[in-house]
């Protein structure tokens, strides 16, 4: 009898508890892959991303030659509202857990982000690992980008922002890092910006006009319609500059993020060689001499020589190896000082973890400075102490060895 | 719990540091008093030689007898036994409670923000109900698997947080150092209320029980000590900002098989809350049964249950009244009394209450004598 009436129970259970959390149908579910947040004057502008499988009629659900993306536009006086209105819009279940970018327009950036952190430090369903860029112009209008590359224009853009940082190219900046360096650093932080390039677009204009030219209408579409080199800089919470490309690759560097990267390095014959960054070690370090801040940053690194371009008959010798490693050390120093200058001492902004660096090499003077240290940003000295250290020749090595000889 | 058979000690220690890995991974320094990051860690770190300090009594008690606690008060005098039994229950019932309104508290604003808080709470306590009627021995063997999934899961989470360690959260503490570090390590202390059960379950415990209570100790240390490095270096001064930090570490690994570890970090906070009610709510039944009669004894566990219940969903119901126990257990009150005070007492008394003790010393002695 008490089994039986274990049983019973039991199957109720299953049957009575399965509704007691809301569950939302896949098909009725809308998955976010890119959030695009602009400020306009009537408040919020939210861009959605979100899957939606183009492959009607096919074997498969997904069609791999389309852009399997739709995107939806929503306003609101807060982000709330406009994901609401999102919801509204769409009519499905707006689902932003598995979210790839959040692209903040330049408007924004330029009037304060302070805001975004409220809304998505907050949600539940935020992937805190997601890429944050920012846009040079409207978010919008990077987000409706149509990229004919893979499955998802979202998951280009995350590549595309992959690649940049897998080459040095850039500092990538997570959302939580984000919101951290925010949080700590007197809203402070560097976030990589995305702009278009329009090469899409022109080539399809270029084809409408010569439609009766079948040579052009048939050329292969060119893939770079966005792209990712400069620095979107942040103080008091708003974009107070936006670096170049260099600029971009020094701060890099200053962060220890540099995996890989090619320089280009020159002779004082005006040769050129490309010089490949295979490791990179990068550590900055404060000097204190009475009141004044000095901080050493001290790279070491070893390079490879990807080609070298030199008139027919000459060979590369290790005296020219040397000269091409302190080319590439110069350039590296460069990048490094103007960022450094640029970011640090002109924009103000505290990143790098200086004051983190100084409060733990120096708590006395970090007790002193650290409730006006923003200001004191201006008056900090920088070096540098690079060493570059070309370890692998490729197959060219026999003829540096020939040379020698 | 004489009601209940042998469990082997290791059963007994890797199940309440299960347990005990509830109150760290729930620790939310956003409510506490204060203090820098590496005040925190190092309050991790200091906590570790307080426990050992405050666990003495119960170490040197538990070195001479194998009775638990309550058969002692009552050895000692039946009406001491009585408010010994008062208080235990009181105890042991506020941490039951108080794991149940942290796990709530966490799904209803981490993971399901539309569901119910009594859905959550009845499903838990129906789980715990279940699991406390299988008795000691079905909760430690649980206890024991589910600690090698924690044990896999943390790990996992270490290492695949490594490069966002920076070594640079962990700055020197600048204001009232001594003070700071001591507050924190004294609140760590406070939530060993796991203690309360290693107390009871003594008869239960196969082997040396004084070493098992060192092992747990040293090896809750341990954990305590990597979660607080990992929280402290990942998230640094940011902690602060955060209620749940140990799931932020978890949500801000980047790694390409496992796109959201937040999913391991929930199921860590189920195993943990299941297995601490469940034991806490052993440990409740074992006590009533004791002291009720047979015919009024049986229904204890059901009792215990719907008290528990209902405790936490009235405290669950605002964000002030689901802080209450979580601060009265914090500021260290059921840990004085019945954890530091209580063992005390009986260690003093220890030739009245436990025959059995001073006939072993007797026996040592006449052994010693004709050598």
């Amino acid at each position: 009898m008490k089994k039986t009436i274990f049983i019973v129970l039991s199957v109720a259970m299953i049957f009575s508890l399965t509704s007691c959390f809301p569950s939302h149908e896949l098909k009725e579910t809308a998955i976010v892959q890119a959030i695009a947040v602009d400020l306009t004057d009537e408040g919020y502008e939210l861009t959605l991303q979100f899957y939606a499988p183009k492959g009607s009629g096919a074997t498969t659900a997904i069609d791999t030659s389309n852009n399997n993306a739709n995107i939806v536009v929503a306003k609101g006086k807060t982000i709330t509202e406009a994901v609401d209105q999102a919801t509204a819009i769409q009519g499905e279940y707006i689902f932003t857990g598995n979210n790839r970018l959040l692209i903040i327009g330049e408007r924004f950036a330029k009037e304060g982000v302070e805001s975004l952190f409220s809304y998505f430090d907050r949600n539940h369903l935020t992937t805190q690992n997601i890429d944050v860029l920012v846009s040079e112009g409207p978010a919008k209008e990077i987000v409706s980008v149509n990229i004919d590359q893979g499955i998802l224009a979202a998951e280009m853009l995350e590549k595309i922002v992959e690649n940049c940082e897998e080459n040095g190219m850039i500092l990538r900046c997570p959302y939580y890092m984000f919101s951290q360096n925010m949080f700590q650093y007197e809203g402070s932080s560097v976030v990589p910006v995305i702009e278009k390039t329009g090469g899409q677009e022109e080539q399809s204009e270029d084809q409408g006009t010569e439609s009766g030219d079948s040579s052009v209408s048939e050329s292969i579409q060119s893939v770079d319609v966005v792209k990712i080199e400069k620095t979107a800089v942040f103080k008091d919470y708003k974009l107070a500059d936006i670096v170049d490309k260099e600029c971009s690759q020094g701060l890099a560097f200053l962060s220890n993020t540099v995996k890989e990267a090619t320089l280009v390095a020159e002779d004082a014959n005006g040769h050129l060689s490309s010089i490949n960054l295979y490791s990179c070690d990068a550590k900055l370090k404060p000097e204190f001499q009475d009141d004044q801040i000095t901080f050493v940053l001290q790279i070491k690194s070893k390079a490879s020589i990807d080609e070298v371009l030199l008139p027919a008959g000459e060979y590369t010798g290790l005296d020219e190896l040397e000269i091409f490693a302190q080319s590439a050390e110069r350039l590296i120093a460069d990048e490094c000082t103007r960022a450094f200058n640029r970011v640090v001492k002109e924009d103000q902004s505290n990143i790098l973890y200086l004051g983190d660096l100084i409060h733990k090499n120096n708590p006395k003077l970090w007790t002193a400075i650290q409730n006006d240290f923003p200001a004191h940003l201006e008056k900090l000295h920088f070096r540098t102490e690079v060493d570059v250290d070309i370890t692998r020749l490729s197959i060219e090595a026999n003829q540096a060895q020939n040379k020698n000889k | 719990m004489v009601q209940y058979g042998k469990v082997s000690s290791m059963q007994i220690v890797l199940t309440l540091v299960v347990c005990k890995l509830f109150a760290v991974i729930t620790y939310t320094p956003v409510y506490t008093e204060k203090a820098e990051i590496t005040a925190v860690f190092l309050g991790g770190v200091v906590s570790t030689l307080i426990l050992l300090a405050a666990a003495t009594p119960v170490i040197l008690l538990f070195r001479k007898t194998q009775d638990d606690i309550l058969t002692l008060s009552y050895r000692l005098n039946p009406g001491f036994g009585f408010i010994v039994f008062i208080l235990l229950l009181i105890g042991v019932l506020a941490a039951a409670v108080d794991t149940m309104v942290d796990f709530q508290f966490f799904m209803v604003n981490a993971v399901f923000p539309d569901a119910s808080r009594f859905i959550i709470l009845i499903t838990l306590m129906i789980a715990a109900f279940y699991a406390s009627l299988m008795g000691l021995e079905g909760i430690a063997r649980t206890g024991t698997i589910l600690f090698l999934i924690v044990l896999i899961a943390l790990v996992t989470i270490a290492f695949t947080l490594h490069n966002r360690i920076n070594l640079l959260n962990l700055k020197p503490v600048l204001y009232e150092p001594v003070k700071s570090i001591l507050s924190v390590a004294w609140q760590d202390t406070a939530r060993n209320m796991e203690l309360l059960i290693f107390m009871m379950v003594v008869p239960n415990i196969k082997g040396k029980a004084a070493k098992s209570l060192l092992g747990y100790i040293l090896l809750i240390s341990v954990l305590l000590c990597t979660i607080s490095f990992l929280v402290a270096t990942v998230l640094g001064e940011f902690t602060f900002r955060q209620i749940f930090p140990f799931y932020m570490i978890a949500s801000v690994v980047d790694s390409k098989i496992i796109r959201r570890f937040d999913a391991i970090h929930m199921t860590l906070w189920v195993i943990t809350a299941f297995l601490r009610t469940s034991l806490f709510l052993l440990t409740a039944t074992s006590l009533l049964k004791r002291v009720l009669p047979y015919h009024i004894g049986k229904w204890s566990c059901l009792f215990s249950s719907v008290v528990i219940l209902v405790a936490a969903g009235f405290l669950s119901g605002g964000l002030q009244s689901s802080n209450l126990l979580y601060d009265f257990i914090g500021k260290g009150y059921p840990f004085v009394i019945l954890i530091v005070l209580l063992p005390i007492i009986l260690l003093l008394n220890l030739k009245r209450i436990s025959p059995s003790a001073s006939k072993n010393r007797e026996q040592q002695r006449k052994e010693e004598k004709p050598e």
